[in-house]
């Protein structure tokens, strides 16, 4: 990604009042990126009318008045374009969102997720340069979700553009993202692929917020972390009080701790049958709980275990 | 109906009666009875039965231009009132903020002044030596006071427009109300421009209110005849004041109650005028 971005937010900031719900920050999108914009507040507001973005509203912002017809051409109308080209657009349009047969229905008249289709269709008949989805599904029920999120992905996957998505679904932004941009109390947190953000996150707050995560006090000085009676290894950073991360799918228990790079011995304080995982909640020498979910297992809890994992599936954050 | 079931005019319908009984007795029973007085005729003083139309022949022959003059006058007033007080309404609803209370409060205690104390008012701010007039011949402007702000139907405008306006905003702020704002921001979103913003996203909606704020204003000055007594001169004759004199001082019921039927039939027609002109003009494309 070394071309010109497509959209640069330079020193962007908002308050409201006295509250600062963005700090000063600078971001890049690209052609063709799929950003989700996770955690924070809402950061993405109504641009001028002028400019080729467009937004699908959260609750959707359909005109209650209009059909589905007239809503989807409506940006079309007030800019003029002919009528048979706004009608052959609409119709296109509505088979993309595969609701050619609610055309001349009411928005009241439609279940949510129609609506929402219908939002879609709405922004898109504009092809916009940028299409900006304010958390777009957040009144949607699971299963519906799911379906809309599978029709989002399709839908950037067929047109392309690019797609900048703000949502307080974590595992939402995963999916659906090429980058994801994590905000915290109006200040990036991280800006990285999904797997980037998962794997590598920078931060404490990264960390917990995407998955689950187990952390250990360690202490870094002259670029040498080390965990107290137990092993070091380097990494680059200032002195002070770190926390190492791992995953709890990440540990390895048992004869398969005997081959990772970093070990610990302890007891399986928990067992829990989650269907697809069975996770266990061990107590560590040092006095540390660490979660584990594995595969399969037959551990009980009281039973002494080793502790381990790989280096690369560590990170290290400041507390 | 604690149950938050809806109404039902089989199941509830016995709930009604009291006001339809109120209803039926003091507004439809002698509007009927007008209804058929108004073919009756009068001689000597007295009303006697019969079914003649003269009585509407003599309105439509003898006072055409007075029921015009209402109608164009109600007209007038009705739509400058219903025009004025969407501005207010919209203002209230997009910039009030968490003032908006203050401000509707605001608007409704104009409305404990009275309707006579308004025209009072108005009389000392409009009259030969009221303050409009000093202020002008003291600032000298004009030279002479001008007569014709008082006792013309500019003042009727102006008093009738200043007092009906709380009574056409409520029913319009109750509409904004229930529109989403953000259907404004997706117009915007879309390219509108603020102007097309409001007329496609928000006017549209507010038809069934635009008509009730027009009606309210129109009827009440269609009826009127007092403020034309008050301020609007000796030429402002409106046909409330041809009524009054009819069922009052000519003691001629058949003929007022004709010239009452017309004007209602006038203003329903005005009416319906303004509901589907609304509509087809504001229909979306």
């Amino acid at each position: 990604m070394n071309a010109e971005p497509l959209v640069r937010l330079q020193g962007l900031a908002k308050s409201y009042g006295i509250y600062r719900a963005v700090h000063p920050l600078d971001l890049d999108f690209h052609e063709g990126d799929f950003l989700a914009i996770i955690g924070g507040r809402d950061v993405t507001r109504l641009p001028p009318e002028k400019r080729p973005t467009n937004m699908v509203f959260q609750g959707y912002g359909l005109f209650p008045h209009m059909t589905i017809r007239q809503n989807v051409g409506y940006g079309l109308r007030i800019a003029g374009t002919p009528r048979a080209e706004v009608d052959a657009r609409v119709r296109d349009m509505l088979a993309l969102v595969q609701m050619e047969a609610f055309a001349d229905k009411l928005p009241p008249q439609l279940s949510g997720g129609q609506q929402q289709r219908i939002a879609l269709a709405r922004a898109l008949i504009m092809r916009p340069k940028v299409l900006l989805l304010d958390e777009p599904f957040a009144a949607l029920d699971l299963k519906l979700r799911q379906a809309m999120q599978e029709e989002l992905r399709r839908l950037h996957a067929e047109i392309g553009g690019t797609f900048v998505f703000v949502t307080h679904d974590q595992a939402e932004a995963m999916l659906l993202a090429t980058k994801v941009v994590v905000m915290s109390r109006g200040k990036v947190e991280q800006v990285g692929t999904p797997e980037e953000i998962y794997l590598r996150p920078k931060t404490h707050f990264v960390s917990t917020f995407v998955g689950e995560a187990n952390f250990l006090k360690a202490c870094r000085r002259l670029a040498r972390v080390s965990i107290e009676g137990a092993f070091a290894f380097d990494d680059a950073g200032p002195d002070g009080d770190v926390l190492v991360g791992v995953r709890p799918e990440k540990v390895r228990l048992g004869a398969a701790a005997a081959r990772c790079d970093h070990r610990f011995s302890g007891t399986v304080t928990q067992r829990i049958f989650l269907g697809a995982q069975v996770q266990y909640t061990v107590r560590l020498q040092n006095g540390e709980t660490f979660i584990a979910c594995l595969q399969e297992g037959d551990l009980l809890p009281g039973d002494s275990i080793d502790v381990g994992w790989m280096s690369a599936d560590q990170w290290v954050v400041t507390p | 109906m604690s149950d938050g079931a809806p109404l039902s005019l089989k199941r509830d319908g016995a709930l009604l009666l009291p006001a339809a009984a109120v209803l039926a007795g003091l507004f439809i029973g002698p509007m009927l009875y007008f209804l058929v007085v108004s073919f009756f005729k009068v001689s000597l003083f007295k009303i006697v039965p019969g079914f003649d139309l003269g009585n509407y022949a003599k309105v439509v022959g003898s006072y055409g231009p007075p029921i015009l003059f209402t109608m164009g006058i109600g007209f007038l007033i009705a739509s400058v009132t219903t025009v004025l007080a969407f501005i207010v309404a919209h203002l209230i609803w997009t910039r009030g903020r968490r003032f908006s209370g203050i401000l509707l409060a605001a608007t409704l205690l104009t409305l404990f002044g009275g309707y006579l104390v308004k025209i009072y008012a108005w009389r000392t701010l409009l009259g030969r030596d009221g303050i409009v007039n000093n202020t002008l011949v003291g600032l000298g402007i004009v030279r002479e006071p001008i007569e014709a702000l008082l006792y013309s139907p500019v003042a009727v405008v102006l008093v009738l427009v200043s007092y009906l306006l709380p009574f056409a905003i409520l029913p319009l702020y109750g509409a904004l109300r229930s529109i989403e704002e953000k259907t404004i921001e997706a117009a915007r979103d879309l390219g509108a421009s603020p102007w097309a913003a409001v007329r496609d996203a928000v006017l549209p909606r507010c038809v069934p209110a635009l008509v009730t704020a027009f009606a309210l204003c129109f009827l009440v000055t269609a009826g009127d005849y007092v403020t034309p007594r008050m301020v609007g001169g000796t030429r402002t004759m409106m046909m409330g004041n041809f009524i009054e004199s009819q069922f009052g001082l000519r003691m001629n019921v058949p003929l007022g109650a004709a010239m009452t039927y017309l004007t209602i039939t006038a203003s329903i027609a005005v009416i319906a005028f303004v509901w589907l002109a609304l509509k087809t003009v504001l229909r979306p494309k």
